[in-house]
């Protein structure tokens, strides 16, 4: 059963202050990682509905490397 | 004793291949569930061309992660000096690729992460270090 959040906060104010700080460090990654999963899955799934998930990857590159040098123009004028 | 992270710049086709979680470069997926064991810097150029790949909301969630962990995820606007963009340009990158690499070497990157064959080529015997996502993910210690 989870503890609660009262026991949680017991147990993590029990712990050296760098082992806190480091387990306040690997909540904030594990945080970042699960947003970073459920943002791929929403791309995926747009891109599934767009019929374009499975494009070929010389297509991604060209459209890349396009848009790549588009903002390099826009922003570095000659 | 602690050593400070790595400090890394992943090219947008890391970015983009990873969200894909493309079969064909899985490297880019796993390189994105390591973010953490190093850090990141997104400068400009990647923003603006993951603004181009994404939607508004996909940026939006974007955004709120990076700055939810901006201790190790930095995003800058800021323009890349022209004399430094030139100068990756007179090196053989193409603009865009040379914009990366002088915004790599104004943040202090250790390391640009690309699967661009042809960045990773020119840069080969630049000052700034580049890697293919492979590689990249063998310098991280192991889970």
């Amino acid at each position: 059963m989870m503890q609660s959040v009262d026991e949680l906060a017991r147990a993590i104010t029990s712990l050296e202050p760098s082992e806190q700080q480091a387990l306040i460090d690997k909540v904030a990654q594990i945080n970042f990682q699960k947003g970073l999963h459920d943002l791929s899955e929403k791309y995926r799934q747009r891109l599934l509905a767009e019929h374009r998930l499975n494009v070929p990857s010389d297509e991604i590159w060209s459209e890349l490397q396009h848009i790549r040098e588009e903002i390099a123009d826009d922003d570095y004028r000659a | 004793m602690t050593t400070a992270p790595k400090r890394w710049l992943l090219d947008t086709n890391v970015w983009i291949l990873g969200l894909r979680r493309d079969a064909n470069f899985p490297a880019c997926a796993k390189l994105l569930d390591r973010i953490g064991s190093f850090s990141v810097i997104v400068p400009r150029q990647v923003l603006k061309e993951l603004a181009v790949k994404l939607t508004k909301q996909e940026m939006r969630d974007f955004y709120q992660l990076v700055n939810n962990y901006s201790d190790q995820v930095e995003v800058s606007w800021d323009l890349a000096p022209t004399e430094k963009v030139k100068f990756y340009q007179e090196h053989g990158c193409r603009k865009g690729d040379a914009v990366i690499a002088a915004h790599a070497e104004v943040f202090e990157a250790s390391l640009i992460v690309s699967e661009n064959r042809q960045f990773l080529q020119t840069m080969s015997d630049m000052p700034a270090g580049i890697s293919s996502p492979e590689s990249a993910l063998q310098r991280l210690p192991s889970d």
